[in-house]
C-alpha cells in the first residue's frame, strides 16, 4: 500500500471509531477526548515534539505525526505511551531545546493523553482458545484423576499471565502423550488386578458377561469427556472416542485396556489441552459473551489454576453462571477455598517479583544465612501476607502500610525478633517497629531487588515506581557501562549513595536517575537480604533521606511507607490493571483503559478493598466477552 | 529406538560430549543407522551465550595468536581452530521502531534475521528461524527434527516498547507465530534421545496403537476446527502440526524396531 492510501485508511478508521460509542457516559467522555485532543494535545505536540518526532525522520522512531493523524489507533498508543514517559521525567524535550513546557504543563500532558483511550472502539479483545499452562495442566490431572500434580514438572518452563505464550510445540505434544501414558498406567489397573478407586469412579462397574460393551464404553466416554473437556461433549466427539475403543478391541485389547486407550486419547485431545468454547459463534457476530462453560474454566483457572468443580460445572450447565449475582457469589466461594493460593503463586509472586527469589544468586561468603530454607520462609511470608489481604478483604493500602507479618524462627532473625519466636512454623506476628510491615520492608522483596553482594537503590527505586505506583520507566539507553567501569578512581572511597548519585552527573542518566535513586535510598537501611542496619559495610552511617517524584520528602523507611500509602488510588489502579492483564493473558491497550476507568469508580467507592478489585475484574466486560477474529 | 544395539557406533557419553550443547539438527540417523562405517551426516548446531564475555580472554590479539595460542575462553576450540571464523562488529543493526528495547530482541532476532511485525508487536509475529528451515529440509527422516536446549528457566520480564514477553525468551521459531520452547532438564533430553526406562528397566518402545489413536484424535480435532472462528482455527493448527510431528516420530521408530 502506498503512503497516500495508507493515510486515507487511517483517517477513515479514525472517523469510523468516533461513531461507535455506547452509553451516554461514554459518549460524553468521547466528546471530551476529541476536544482535549484537538485543543490541548495537538497544539502541545506540534509546539514541542513534531520538529524531531514527525515526518520521515522521526527520531528514536517516535513518530507523533502518525499518532496525531489517528490518535485512537493501537499503534498511536505506543507513541503516546513513550511520549508521556519521557515528558514526565523531563527527558523530553531535550535540555538544549529552546522551548520547554512548565512542570504543570508536563503533568497535564499525561492527563490529556490518558483521555485518548475514549477515542477507541468498544471492544473486549480476543479470547483465543487457550492451552492450559503447565501448572493448570498438573492441577487438572490432580483434580480429575488423583495424580500428583508434580508430574507436569517435565513440561517446558513457561511464563504465565500477561506474558503467556499460548502456543504448542512438538516437544510439548510429545510430553503430553508421554504424561498421558503415565496417567493411564497409574489409574487403570489391568483386568486381572484389583481396580483402583479412581478407575472405579471413571469407568464404573465392569459390565456383566454378555452385556453391550460398546454401549457401556460410550457411557464412560460421555462422562470422561464431560469432565476433561469442561463442557458437554458433542455427539461427533463421542463418536471419535468410541472409535478409539473399537480400535483397541480390534487390536485384541480387553475391555478395561480399551477404556484406558480411550482415556489416553482424551488426555491428548485439544478439547482437554485447550479451553475451547461450548457454543459455536453465529456468522456475522463480532463480539460475543464468553459462554458459561468457557467462563467457568476461565474463572476457576484464574483463581485456582485448576478446573471447575462440580458446583461451577452445574451452574454452567444450567446457563446461570454469567448472571452478575451468581458470578459474584462464585468468586467469593472460590476465594474462600484453599486452592485460591494459586492467585499468589501465579499472580502475586509475579507482581512483587518474588518469583525470582528462588533462582537469585547470593554471595555465600557475604550472606551465609541465605539458605534454601530461609528463602522458602521468605516466600511463605510474602504468600501468607498477600493472602491475608484477600482473606480479610482489606484495602490494598495494607500492602504498603501494615503492622503485622508472618514469621518463623529463621525469618525472625532477619527481623531481629529471634528472641520471641521459636520453631519453623510460620505464624502471624504483630510488628511495633514502624519501619517494618508491608511489602516495601519485606525480606523477600528486598532480596529480589538486590545484587548478590549488596543492595541496589536503583533497582529498588524502579521496583517501587513500577510495582507499587504503576509508573513506566523508560529503559536505560543501550551500551552504558556499569558505574564502576566508567571511572575507577572517581568512585574509590565513595559510599554507595555517593556512587549512585554519580548517575546524576551524567547527562544521559540524570533525568531518570534523579527520580529512581532517591526512592531507593529510602530503603538503604535494609541490607541485601532485608536485615536492618544503621551503618554500611564501611561503618559509615546510612543516610536514607530521599524524595518521591512529586517532591514529597522522607527521611526513614517508615516515612516513605506513609507517603506511598497516601497514593492509594495509584496503587489500586496499578493492581487492578496488572490483575486484569494476568486474567486476560495479554497486555492491556486502547479500550481496556476505558473499562479500567469504570471499574476504578466502583473500587474507589469501596475503599480499594482487595476482593472488590478481584470481583470487578472478573465481572468486567473484558473478562466476560470476547471479540471474534476473522 | 535402537541405539542400545549398536553401542560401538556411538556411546551415550560420547554422543552427548560431541553434540549436547545447543540447537542441533539431524541427530539420530547415525545412531539409528545399523550400517557400520556409514558416512556421518552433517550436523548443524547454533549456540547462544548471552550477557557477554571478558573480551581480553576471548578475542585473540592477532591472527597468529588465534591459531597458535588462543585466549583461555576459546582454548577448547584449538583442535579445529583452522576451521573457525571469528567475526565482530556485526552488531549495531538498526532496531527501529524498537529502540527502547535494546535487549528484548537479542534472542528472537538472532536466527530469524528480522524484526517483529511492528503493528502486532504484542503478539509473537516474526519469522521462521534458520534452524527450523534446516529442520524442515533435512529433519523429516529423523526421530527428532531438531533439539532445543537451554540452561535457564524463563522468567517474566516487564515488556518494553509494547513487545510480547516471548521475544525475550525464544530464538527458535517453527513459524512466524510459533516459538519452540527449549528443554532445560538434561534427564528429559536423555529420555527423548534414548527412550525412557519403564518399570522393569526396559526402554519404552514405540506403540503402533498410539499412532493410530493419535490419527483418530487428529480427525476429531479437524471436526472441532470446523466449528471454530478463524482466530481459534489458527491456534488449533499449531496443535495439529505438533501432533502430526509426534505421529511421524512414532512411525519412524516403528520402522526401525
Amino acid at each position: 500500500m502506498n503512503r497516500i492510501t495508507c493515510i486515507l485508511f487511517t483517517l477513515l478508521l479514525a472517523g469510523f471509531l468516533s461513531f461507535s460509542a455506547k452509553g451516554d457516559d461514554e459518549a460524553a467522555l468521547r466528546a471530551d477526548a476529541i476536544e482535549t485532543f484537538e485543543k490541548k494535545v495537538a497544539p502541545f505536540v506540534k509546539t514541542y515534539c513534531t520538529k524531531c518526532h514527525g515526518g520521515g525522520r522521526a527520531k528514536a522512531n517516535v513518530n507523533l505525526e502518525i499518532a496525531l493523524r489517528a490518535p485512537g489507533r493501537g499503534v498511536a498508543f505506543q507513541h503516546w505511551k513513550k511520549a508521556v514517559a519521557n515528558v514526565t521525567v523531563h527527558d523530553m524535550p531535550p535540555e538544549d531545546s529552546s522551548k520547554q513546557p512548565t512542570d504543570e504543563q508536563r503533568r497535564q500532558f499525561a492527563e490529556w493523553i490518558g483521555k485518548l483511550k475514549y477515542l477507541t472502539q468498544r471492544n473486549p479483545g480476543p479470547y483465543v482458545i487457550r492451552r492450559l499452562n503447565r501448572i493448570e495442566y498438573g492441577n487438572t490431572l490432580r483434580d480429575l484423576y488423583g495424580v500428583d500434580p508434580s508430574i507436569a514438572k517435565r513440561l517446558p518452563d513457561e511464563v504465565i499471565g500477561e506474558g503467556y505464550l499460548n502456543s504448542i510445540s512438538p516437544l510439548q505434544s510429545e510430553l503430553f502423550l508421554e504424561l498421558a501414558n503415565q496417567v493411564v498406567e497409574q489409574v487403570v489397573a489391568p483386568e486381572e488386578e484389583l481396580t483402583t478407586a479412581v478407575q472405579k469412579r471413571l469407568f464404573g462397574p465392569r459390565p456383566v458377561e454378555g452385556a453391550d460393551l460398546r454401549g457401556a464404553a460410550r457411557k464412560v466416554a460421555r462422562s470422561l469427556a464431560r469432565d476433561a473437556y469442561r463442557r458437554p461433549p458433542a455427539e461427533a466427539e463421542l463418536a471419535v472416542l468410541v472409535g478409539i475403543f473399537d480400535l483397541a478391541r480390534e487390536n485384541g485389547l480387553d475391555y478395561t485396556a480399551s477404556l484406558g486407550l480411550m482415556l489416553k486419547a482424551v488426555l491428548v485431545s485439544p478439547q482437554f489441552l485447550f479451553i475451547t468454547p461450548a457454543e459455536a459463534v453465529k456468522s456475522g457476530e463480532q463480539i460475543v459473551r464468553v459462554d458459561d462453560h468457557q467462563l467457568a474454566s476461565r474463572l476457576s483457572y484464574l483463581l485456582w489454576s485448576a478446573p471447575p468443580d462440580a458446583k461451577l460445572s452445574a451452574l454452567a450447565d444450567k446457563g446461570e453462571l454469567h448472571k452478575p449475582e451468581t458470578l459474584r457469589s462464585q468468586v467469593e466461594r472460590l476465594l474462600n477455598d484453599p486452592k485460591s493460593r494459586a492467585l499468589f503463586d501465579g499472580f502475586g509472586a509475579q507482581w512483587l517479583r518474588v518469583n525470582e527469589l528462588d533462582s537469585q544468586v547470593f554471595d555465600p561468603k557475604t550472606f551465609p544465612q541465605m539458605t534454601v530454607d530461609l528463602r522458602k520462609s521468605m516466600m511463605e511470608e510474602a504468600r501468607l501476607f498477600f493472602q491475608s489481604i484477600i482473606n480479610e478483604n482489606l484495602s490494598v493500602i495494607r500492602f504498603v502500610d501494615s503492622d503485622y507479618t508472618y514469621l518463623n524462627e529463621d525469618l525472625a532473625k532477619v527481623y531481629g525478633l529471634e528472641h520471641t519466636i521459636r520453631g519453623s512454623q510460620m505464624r502471624r506476628v504483630n510488628l511495633t517497629n514502624p519501619n517494618r510491615g508491608g511489602v516495601l520492608s519485606m525480606p523477600a522483596t528486598l532480596a529480589t531487588t538486590s545484587f548478590p553482594n549488596r543492595t541496589s537503590p536503583v533497582i529498588r527505586g524502579v521496583w517501587v515506581l513500577e510495582r507499587i505506583l504503576g509508573q513506566r520507566i523508560p529503559p536505560p539507553p543501550p551500551d552504558i557501562p556499569e558505574l564502576e567501569e566508567q571511572n575507577h578512581q572517581k568512585v574509590e572511597g565513595l559510599t554507595l549513595r555517593q556512587r549512585t548519585e554519580l548517575h546524576q552527573s551524567e547527562a544521559t542518566c540524570r533525568n531518570c536517575h534523579k527520580i529512581l535513586d532517591p526512592i531507593g535510598f529510602g530503603l538503604e537501611n535494609f541490607d541485601a537480604i532485608g536485615r536492618w542496619r544503621d551503618k554500611n559495610g564501611e561503618g559509615i552511617v546510612i543516610n536514607s533521606a530521599g524524595k518521591l517524584p512529586d517532591g514529597k520528602e522522607f527521611t526513614t523507611p517508615a516515612e516513605l511507607k506513609r507517603l506511598l500509602a497516601k497514593r492509594e488510588a495509584d496503587l489500586a489502579r496499578n493492581l487492578t490493571e496488572r490483575l486484569m492483564a494476568y486474567a486476560l493473558g495479554r497486555q492491556l491497550e486502547g479500550y481496556d483503559g476505558v473499562v479500567i476507568d469504570q471499574l476504578m469508580v466502583k473500587i474507589t467507592k469501596d475503599n480499594y478493598r482487595m476482593r472488590t478489585i478481584i470481583t470487578e475484574v472478573i465481572g468486567s466486560y473484558l473478562f466476560t466477552h470476547r471479540r471474534v477474529e476473522g | 529406538m535402537n541405539t542400545r544395539n549398536c553401542p560401538s557406533l556411538v556411546g551415550r557419553r560420547n554422543f552427548l560430549k560431541g553434540a549436547g550443547v545447543s540447537l542441533a539438527l539431524p541427530f539420530m540417523d547415525s545412531l539409528a543407522s545399523v550400517v557400520p562405517k556409514a558416512k556421518p551426516p552433517v550436523r548443524l548446531a547454533f549456540m547462544y551465550m548471552p550477557h557477554g564475555v571478558i573480551m581480553n580472554q576471548f578475542w585473540p590479539k592477532s591472527q597468529e595468536e588465534f591459531l597458535s595460542s588462543p585466549p583461555s575462553i576459546i582454548q577448547s576450540l584449538k583442535p579445529i581452530m583452522d576451521q573457525c571464523l571469528m567475526m565482530k562488529g556485526i552488531s549495531g543493526v538498526p532496531i527501529n521502531p524498537f529502540n527502547g528495547a535494546p535487549h528484548a530482541l537479542e534472542l528472537s532476532t538472532w536466527l530469524t534475521g528480522r524484526l517483529p511485525d511492528a503493528d502486532s508487536r504484542n503478539r509473537i509475529n516474526i519469522s521462521i528461524s534458520a534452524d527450523q528451515i534446516m529442520a524442515n529440509y533435512v529433519g523429516a527422516q529423523t526421530l527428532l527434527p531438531s533439539l532445543e536446549l537451554a540452561t535457564m528457566p524463563q522468567t517474566w520480564k516487564e515488556n518494553q516498547e509494547g513487545l510480547h514477553e516471548g521475544y525475550y525468551n525464544y530464538c527458535s521459531f517453527r513459524s512466524p507465530t510459533q516459538p519452540v520452547p527449549a528443554e532445560t532438564d538434561p534427564r528429559n533430553v536423555l529420555n527423548r534421545l534414548f527412550g525412557k526406562r519403564g518399570k522393569e528397566g526396559k526402554v519404552t518402545q514405540a506403540n503402533p496403537l498410539d499412532r493410530q489413536m493419535l490419527d483418530r484424535v487428529l480427525g476429531g480435532a479437524r471436526d472441532l476446527r470446523r466449528t471454530l472462528t478463524k482466530g481459534d482455527q489458527q491456534k488449533l493448527d499449531e496443535y495439529l502440526d505438533s501432533v502430526r510431528s509426534v505421529e511421524r516420530r512414532i512411525a519412524a521408530i516403528e520402522t526401525r524396531q
